[in-house]
């Protein structure tokens, strides 16, 4: 479904990503780990078209949008919740999601999706008049997933969902994701709880420095010595 | 007394209104792209100069305010498109110093085709006749085109009003100015929604500018950059890049200004014998008459505490969010 290959992306003098190459196919839930700085995040901001890469291509099903703009891609079904949640503060829950449903056109398509991320966090039903800073940091990131939900996007990219969050919400975050997989949605994950990332994913990547130094099935990448070392910790607790 | 006061709440609310229109317009443009478009003074002068070409062609304000307003929107177009898209994400001193050389630019074009048209630099505004002279309600006597101002003040920012927070593409113009990354990741078409900026803020120009003229009675080419400068002071006054914040500073400014001019000289003006003779002379020595030309003074201080006491000012945000 989505494939990069070989992407390098600098800032500045900085080289963020040096070849960085890495397939989703549908239905799966991939996810990307490594530590801070290692061009996780770059990684998406790259597919969602917020970054230009100097070198390298990226396919969606089948079309090449390494050069496409952000709303374009949008548009193509590709939806990205950043890290640190980037409510528009200022304005209402609804006017939030509304946003969200930017590059669709279907009304009734829109309201039915509205129903069903109200459905899937009933507590933003309750706060749809309210300004998005007014959240607590757990309601933020649900609207932020549930925004990013209102493009009706065939591949999600969610960066850093439970960053900042306490363990009851982290659970609860996790709970969504699963289910939005069983729901049939492709999925890129950037996490930092690397424990529960490999939990619900099938495959994953750790990237480090701008490269990707290891891949493969989450269950074979859990057992591997070297991330439980780097990145699981002893006793499975996440740095 | 009651009615000197009603008379000056009326003048003050008409500048407001003129203050109000031309600072939104910097204000939308700003939240979104970061950039001071000094050059936002000189759509007024443009405004100034079709509505000179048009009425003087002997089209009526209702057939020539439609051009008026088109003209300079559509200036206001290629100058986004032309000038200041293709350094879009520059550093703010590049595109602070653009918008300078796109005033020039206008400045000195509008003078060529004055030349060319065998007119003066100093025009005469001919202004229409329904915006001439004076309205007599009881014993006020209040000029026709400062009722014009304070309705077109009221009417096209209500609409603006309801442009942003019921539109889709009014919230896609909130959302990029206070998350410009977070807009593209929705889809929002950036392109577009600055246009929109530069296109609404253009048209609000225009009827400021023509409102101004007619005030003013005579336009020049270089009559934008007192506008200009005042409504970027009532932009700062109620927090840069803030749409209901430059509404309010323009206001701000415009009850400022008005409240210098009317206590000059108030001293004189008290009926003898309506205050103590103590009162009286304390008024006239501190606010003589002569004040009135420190107008301006006044208001920049007013600027400087402002900024000292609250730096984003009245209702702007501290800074931006973090970037994406």
């Amino acid at each position: 479904m989505l494939e990069l290959a070989d992407i390098h992306v600098r800032y500045g003098n900085i080289r963020a990503l040096q070849g960085v190459s890495l397939r989703v196919d549908a239905g799966q839930l991939v996810a990307l780990i490594g530590s801070n700085g290692a061009g996780k995040s770059t990684t998406l901001r790259t597919i969602s078209g917020l970054l230009r890469p100097t070198q390298g291509t990226i396919t969606f099903e089948g079309t090449d949008i390494t050069s496409a703009a952000a709303d374009r891609i949008v548009a193509m079904g590709i939806s990205h919740c950043p890290e640190g949640r980037h409510i528009f503060g200022s304005l209402t829950v609804a006017e939030n999601l509304r946003l969200g449903a930017v590059s669709r056109s279907d009304a009734p398509g829109i309201a039915a999706d509205l129903a069903m991320v109200l459905d899937l966090f009933p507590i933003l039903k309750e706060r749809t008049g309210q300004a998005g800073g007014t959240l607590s940091g757990g309601e933020q990131q649900m609207l932020a997933i549930a925004r990013a939900l209102m493009s009706r996007p065939r591949l999600l990219l969610l960066d850093e969902p439970s960053l900042g969050l306490a363990p009851l919400m982290v659970e609860r975050i996790f709970a969504t994701i699963a289910a939005l997989k069983a729901q049939g949605l492709t999925i890129l994950l950037v996490e930092q709880n690397v424990h529960q990332a490999l939990g619900v994913a099938d495959r994953a990547y750790v990237v480090e420095t701008g490269r990707v130094t290891l891949e493969g099935e989450a269950d074979v990448l859990r057992q591997d010595p070297k991330v439980e070392q780097s990145y699981l910790g002893i006793g499975g607790v996440a740095l | 007394m009651i009615d000197y006061t009603i008379q000056q709440i009326i003048n003050a609310l008409s500048a407001g209104s003129l203050y109000a229109l031309m600072a939104v317009g910097l204000a939308m443009v700003f939240g979104i792209l970061r950039l001071i478009n000094f050059a936002h003074g000189d759509l007024m002068m443009i405004a100034a100069y079709i509505a000179v070409f048009s009425l003087g062609a002997g089209l009526s304000v209702a057939a020539a305010l439609p051009l008026i307003v088109l003209g300079t929107v559509i200036v206001g177009l290629l100058m986004e498109r032309v000038a200041y898209r293709p350094i879009r994400g520059a550093p703010d001193v590049a595109m602070l110093l653009t918008s300078f050389a796109v005033g020039q630019i206008l400045q000195n074009g509008t003078l060529l085709v004055t030349r060319l048209a065998g007119k003066p630099t100093l025009i005469a505004f001919p202004s229409p006749d329904i915006l001439n002279g004076v309205v007599n309600i009881g014993t006020l006597t209040i000029p026709k085109v400062n009722i014009a101002s304070f309705f077109a003040g009221v009417i096209l920012l209500g609409l603006l009003s309801l442009f942003v927070t019921r539109t889709t593409l009014g919230l896609s113009m909130r959302a990029a100015a206070e998350d410009l990354p977070a807009a593209r990741l929705m889809g929002i078409k950036v392109d577009r929604v600055v246009a929109t900026a530069f296109a609404i803020g253009a048209g609000l120009a225009a009827v400021a500018g023509f409102l101004y003229a007619v005030q003013a009675g005579q336009i020049n080419p270089y009559m934008g950059f007192t506008p200009v400068l005042k409504a970027f002071i009532a932009a700062v006054i109620g927090g840069f890049g803030s749409i209901a914040g430059a509404v309010l500073g323009g206001y701000v400014l415009g009850f400022l200004e008005v409240l210098v001019t009317a206590l000059a000289g108030i001293g004189d003006l008290l009926p003898a014998g309506s205050v103590p003779p103590e009162v009286k002379s304390f008024l006239q020595q501190w606010l003589p008459s002569g004040l009135a030309s420190w107008r301006d003074a006044v208001v920049f201080v007013v600027l400087i505490l402002v900024l000292l006491v609250r730096p984003q000012g009245i209702l702007g945000r501290r800074s931006r969010e973090d970037e994406l």
